[in-house]
């Protein structure tokens, strides 16, 4: 766990459940990243001892006996070091390049319907999830998956080229216009990591991250249950007040509160838009004071987004609209 | 004209004869990566075409035919040379020539031999992520 | 020796000898150097550390598209290629390259518009794509305004300056090599510009067809890249990475061909592996054309195809190996020890580097691991190394090692050990902890990352890095202020190397040109350097009276003629300033100035062509008895080689275009015709067309025969020409017409945009082909042309065939292809 070092006025961190969450290659809990791990610690040392080697054969030619210096001028020396030796390494990791390949597409062959389609859409991820029952829901900006389960994703986009990265989970899969593209991954730890759109998509591209979530199997079913309910009515007179603005203020328009009359397609669906890990693409804390200074000044935290500035509540309104949102768990 | 090699190599012939290998690395990447391309294509408009066995066979006979030409070319190279270059090899520099076009063949070789194992190792046309 | 004197005053611009405009060449290249890399300390600065807002995300977004651009477009290869103008000629001891004005007019043209693209920065105007513009985020849709279009026009135009190079490259060093210099003695430097111009000549089209489809997409809505119209965003990365591949070689090469030159001179032994080097040239030069899906390896085409260029990937790592071990072999040859100098010091910092950034590309190479950190940090180490080791420490290496061959004074011993070594370990500071950040997750391209990702403490150490690196560059600079005197008389061969450009120098470059008879002349021919001096080889005096030089054979080195060069001219400047002044203006959308301008381009073009060509002075003694003419026609004249090379240029072009055709088709078979689109016009229309085509190279064939004797006219050739410009215009109109009239509009589909397409390229090489057969009509009609003095016609004729050649296998791809989906 790690404390987070320094706060900046312009952007609070994510923190999620009192530890900062990574984005590390080098911290594999998934199938994929894992295989993608023992490959890259295989051709760093092998990497780092060529290195060694050349090196130390370039300090010899200069510094060398001249016994030494002799055997590294010969033409016979090339042919070893620079042709033969290159071409049998580089033999042998093709060779475990494309057994890695095969693993990939064979733990890739379809097993059913996509379980997760993720649509990558300037600057946040639409995510829509769809289980054996049928049932089909939609959520923004995280990945829930199972562990232990080979989970389908398709990827595709609604604007630009997008690049769908949760580097812990597996490697990246971009999302190209007019093509769907299928990405398996099976989780392998519990927890929770963090991705990022990796393909420069313009404007707030360095701020279209998302979080993945990997519950164990029975959570998952129940984590999904919750989902696929409707949103919960407000509690409170002030949440109330606050669903209130909400639909009187065209929030609607552009998202969708599942059991309300907000059925707007545009923006994310906030129908649990208060469980989640974080807003904004993973740009802000989740909480009331977020939802605030998101509702107000959005512009700035995450520029040229597609959502305009609303400086028309009062503070009261304002608080009692953060309220509501973060009440939808 | 002592002070100069009584031959005239042509430009074209000795050009080709130096990138024996490469050029036919060329080819057989083009073909393999473009046959498998347009195959898949027609394998998805039509179900009963089989286009692995196509492509496995496709790509197979265009890596050993490159592939024996080339490592033709690093074993004897005399023959391209007077195919090409249409006279016999005679002097220092002809011999660098050569020696340059067997290895680049050689390498060549090598390249086509890598290219052309892939396709028995995976499937043909899926995205296999 | 006095026409080979430079203009001096107001009248230096019109210089043309390669020396007074390589320098030109290789300051403005790296003027846009030190400013790219001003812009990479800006970026530095705001990722210093986490949730910074120094810099906006848009000047962000701005900022590492012009430091891309800039250092891949304005830098890196106009670099070697000043290198390539600056040092060819004197390695190959030639008065100068063939064509001297058009690499003046190249060099011009980008430092004009390369000088108004990287202004827009200050403007708020520069395109925010990347330096790869990646459509559909460069489309209109999603990047209006003029910004995308700056790249697009501006980028465009230079990259056919440096085709214009690297025509004046392929035939300089394979036609203008002193007698005696077989293909088999060429200096490596020679063998690596030959394998550049030879990798731009096939690279460059693609780039140059993608950025005419974006922007034709942009201007007109021609879709070839928008999905719901039949286009496809991945048709773009194939065309630039089929080019932006290569690039890294083409950059890389030459800095290579550099190093292999300066090894032998401080291990004063000549280089170990001569033949395996020119191998792994060559080598290198082929396999990077096998690589361009590996850019692409995350974007989900079938795992086999990957596979492909994964096996090429492993296959270019080879000859790399080879040539670090014949310099290693090399440094160990030498009697004595390797000298330590500047330049050494910057190669032994380049094998350090270009080793590592080698090794981390194997890793790239292979697929899964590319999977992980494709994108991120790790790559943006990856290729820092490669180039920066690979270019810009050769580079700097060159700067200090040939400094004076162009100076009167040699660039200083001590503040270049200061340079290196704030260099090399600014370098390595910098971006060896990217890698780490990179795997950690950091991708790339963005202005802003949040402090609590663990980021923070390697992103300072790469900012300090940047800092210390800009400090060795300033003390360059200093270097360059105090010591950089600009002249001919600097000492002579003053690290005693073996290679004809450290002969006695003048700007005509030797005396006479020697025979020669070893790869180290310098060493092997005792007394060579005095008795070129003294004029006992070829060429002393001016036999044409004019600027000259020997032309040999291609592979044997034999002298064959001698080419009369043009002097300074305005010509040549006026068209550089029209030609970039027409993309310029044409990207802000001025387009009756711009084409004002365009016209006077072609217009200066025209007086500066008018001027060549000119008539033989029969046969001349150029010393050792040997005679040869000084007017020759046919294939063995430079400029029918330059027009061949022009050819491949075309011919690049148009199967970047074929393959953009049926890759499109495999993408969205659902457009094309018959199905998708209305079928063709009846083949009456492509009949026709064929035939006009076929017509006017047999009319070209008649006025060939019909050209008159010396000094004579003949209205019948004059006709002949200009019914066989109207053949051409006419077929490229009746294509056009018949497509119409189906119904057809380009901005339907992308399969009617390609079928335009096809017609637009024709047309392209149409209007080329008509004003040269008019200029060579006005030329017989001013008796300048005739059966012996037939440059002209020839070129004309040769490009007619070429165009008549591609309009033919254009109309068989665009009325055939479809009628077989029938």
């Amino acid at each position: 766990m790690r404390t987070t070092a320094r706060r900046s006025a312009a952007l609070p961190l994510l923190v999620i459940g009192g530890c900062s969450v990574e984005q590390s290659a080098l911290h594999p809990t998934g199938a994929g990243a894992e295989q993608i791990y023992s490959l890259f610690w295989v051709m760093t040392i092998g990497g780092g001892l060529i290195f060694a080697a050349v090196l130390l054969c370039t300090l010899w030619a200069i510094y060398g006996g001249s016994g030494i210096r002799r055997t590294l001028s010969a033409e016979g020396m090339i042919y070893g070091a620079g042709v033969f030796f290159p071409a049998a390494v580089l033999s042998a990791l093709l060779g475990y390049g494309l057994y890695l390949m095969q693993e990939s597409a064979f733990a890739s062959s379809p097993t059913g319907a996509p379980q997760i389609a993720v649509s990558g859409e300037m600057w946040w991820w639409r995510v829509q999830y769809r289980d054996a029952q049928g049932r089909s829901l939609e959520s923004a900006n995280e990945v829930h998956v199972p562990v232990g389960e080979t989970v389908n994703l398709a990827l595709t986009t609604k604007d630009v080229i997008h690049s769908f990265w949760a580097p812990q989970l597996a490697g990246k899969l971009d999302m190209i216009p007019g093509r769907t593209n299928m990405l398996s991954v099976t989780a392998t730890k519990p927890g929770i990591s963090r991705g990022q759109c990796a393909e420069y998509c313009g404007g707030a591209h360095a701020l279209m991250s998302f979080v993945v979530v990997a519950h164990p199997a029975d959570e998952y079913a129940q984590w999904l249950d919750g989902e696929a309910a409707p949103a919960k009515a407000p509690d409170t007179e002030r949440e109330k007040l606050g669903q209130d603005l909400f639909l009187r203020s065209g929030c609607g328009a552009c998202h969708a509160v599942r059991g309300t009359a907000a059925a707007g397609t545009i923006g994310p669906d906030l129908t649990h838009v208060g469980s989640r890990k974080s807003l904004g693409a993973a740009t802000l804390n989740n909480d009331e004071a977020s939802f605030k200074r998101w509702i107000v000044d959005n512009q700035h935290i995450k520029p040229e987004n597609g959502m305009p500035p609303y400086r028309i509540f009062t503070e009261a309104e304002l608080d009692a609209l953060a309220a509501y949102l973060d009440g939808l768990a | 004209m002592s002070l100069f090699a009584r031959h005239d190599s042509p430009v074209i012939g000795a050009l080709f004869f130096l990138l024996w290998g490469p050029i036919l690395w060329a080819g057989h990447l083009t073909i393999a990566y473009g046959g498998q391309a347009l195959l898949c294509t027609l394998a998805a408009s039509s179900a009963d075409f089989d286009a692995a066995t196509a492509i496995r066979l496709l790509i197979g006979v265009t890596t050993l035919a490159s592939g024996l030409a080339s490592v033709f070319g690093a074993v004897v190279p005399r023959l391209p040379f007077r195919l090409l270059l249409r006279r016999r090899p005679v002097d220092a520099d002809d011999g660098t020539l050569i020696g340059i076009m067997r290895l680049l063949s050689a390498l060549a070789s090598l390249g086509i031999l890598f290219a052309g194992v892939t396709t028995a190792v995976l499937p043909v046309c899926a995205q296999g992520r | 020796m006095r026409i080979w004197k430079t203009p001096t005053g107001w009248r230096l611009p019109t210089a043309v000898n390669n020396t007074v405009i390589g320098l030109l060449y290789i300051g403005a290249a790296f003027l846009f150097f030190v400013l790219a890399g001003i812009l990479a300390l800006v970026m530095r600065i705001q990722l210093a550390v986490g949730d910074q807002r120094i810099v906006t995300q848009e000047l962000y977004n701005q900022l590492f598209t012009t430091h891309g651009t800039t250092m891949m477009f304005l830098f890196a290869v106009p670099a070697v290629e000043a290198l390539g103008v600056m040092l060819l000629p004197q390695m190959l001891a030639a008065r100068d390259l063939p064509f001297p004005r058009l690499s003046a007019y190249a060099i011009w043209a980008y430092v004009i518009g390369g000088l108004v693209f990287f202004s827009t920065i200050f403007y708020d105007l520069a395109p925010q794509g990347g330096w790869f513009m990646y459509p559909p985020l460069t489309t209109t849709q999603y990047s209006p305004g003029n910004n995308a279009d700056f790249w697009l026009l501006g980028i465009g135009f230079i990259e056919i300056s440096a085709i214009a190079g690297a025509i004046e490259i392929v035939v300089g060093t394979l036609r203008t090599r002193p007698p005696g210099m077989t293909l088999a003695k060429m200096p490596i430097f020679a063998w690596s510009m030959l394998i550049f111009a030879g990798m731009i000549i096939f690279a460059f089209p693609a780039v140059i067809l993608a950025t005419m489809l974006l922007e034709l997409e942009r201007a007109f809505g021609w879709p070839f890249f928008s999905a719901e119209l039949g286009g496809d965003a991945l048709l773009w990365q194939h065309l630039f990475w089929f080019f932006g591949h290569p690039e890294v070689y083409i950059i890389f090469l030459p800095a290579a061909g550099l190093v292999s030159m300066m090894v032998p001179t401080f291990a004063q032994t000549p280089l170990v592996g001569y033949r395996l080097i020119v191998v792994a040239l060559i080598a290198t030069g082929f396999f990077s054309f096998g690589l361009w899906v590996h850019h692409m390896f995350t974007t989900g085409i079938p795992t086999l195809s990957l596979a492909f260029f994964s096996a090429a990937s492993m296959a270019v790592s080879i000859p790399s190996g080879i040539q670090v071990f014949s310099w290693i072999a090399t440094i160990a040859a030498g009697r004595e020890r390797f000298r330590m100098t500047v330049p050494s010091l910057f190669i032994l910092g380049f094998l350090f580097i270009f080793v590592l950034g080698g090794l981390t590309g194997v890793m790239v190479a292979m697929v899964p691991f590319d999977w992980q950190v494709h994108d991120s940090y790790f790559i943006v180490a990856h290729f820092h190394y490669v180039l920066v080791g690979g270019m810009v420490f050769p580079l700097f290496a060159t700067f200090y090692y040939w400094a004076p061959m162009v100076s009167s004074r040699m660039l200083s011993e001590r503040l270049g050990r200061w340079t290196f070594w704030l260099m090399f370990m600014g370098f390595n500071v910098t971006f060896f902890p990217m890698h780490i950040v990179g795997l950690q997750g950091m991708p790339r391209r963005v202005w802003t990352y949040p402090s609590m990702m663990g980021w923070d403490l390697l992103n300072t150490i790469s900012t300090i890095g940047a800092f210390i690196i800009a400090a060795g560059v300033l003390v360059f600079i200093i270097d360059l202020a105090r010591n950089f005197r600009f002249g001919q008389v600097g000492p002579d061969n003053p690290w005693g190397a073996g290679t004809l450009e450290w002969l006695p120098n003048d700007v005509y470059s030797t005396r006479s040109i020697p025979l020669v008879r070893s790869r180290e002349p310098l060493w092997d021919q005792q007394n060579l350097a005095e008795e070129v001096k003294n004029g006992h080889h070829f060429l002393p005096g001016a036999p044409t009276g004019g600027r000259e030089t020997v032309v040999t054979t291609a592979i044997e080195a034999k002298p064959q003629y001698i080419i009369q060069m043009p002097g300074p001219s305005w010509t040549h400047l006026f068209a550089a300033v029209f030609t970039a002044a027409f993309f310029l203006l044409l990207t802000i959308k001025a387009v009756t100035i711009a084409i004002t301008c365009g016209v006077l381009a072609v217009a200066s073009c025209l007086i500066w062509a008018w001027q060549l060509d000119r008539p033989g002075k029969g046969e001349v003694d150029i010393g050792g008895d040997i005679r040869v003419p000084t007017y020759i026609t046919g294939p063995q004249s430079h400029s029918w080689w330059a027009m061949v090379v022009l050819m491949l240029v075309m011919g690049s072009l148009f199967i970047a275009y074929v393959f953009s055709y049926l890759y499109l088709w495999t993408v969205s078979p659902d457009v094309w015709a018959p199905d998708g689109s209305p079928m063709p016009p009846h083949v009456a229309y492509p009949l026709l067309s064929a035939g006009l085509l076929v017509g006017g190279v047999a009319l070209l064939a008649l006025a060939y025969r019909a050209l008159p004797d010396p000094g004579k006219r003949s209205w019948e050739a004059f006709l002949l020409l200009v019914l066989a410009s109207c053949a051409m215009a006419a077929a490229v109109g009746i294509e056009v017409w018949g497509h119409w009239i189906t119904g057809l509009r380009p901005d339907a589909s992308s399969y009617a945009a390609m079928v335009y397409m096809a017609a637009l390229l024709t047309g392209q090489g149409a209007l080329a082909v008509i004003v040269l057969c008019l200029f060579a009509g006005a030329r017989l009609a001013t008796r300048q042309m005739d059966r012996v003095r037939r440059v002209t016609f020839d070129n004309a004729f040769l490009l007619y065939a070429y165009t008549a050649g591609q309009g033919l296998f254009g109309l068989l791809l665009v009325h055939g292809f479809p009628r077989l989906l029938v």
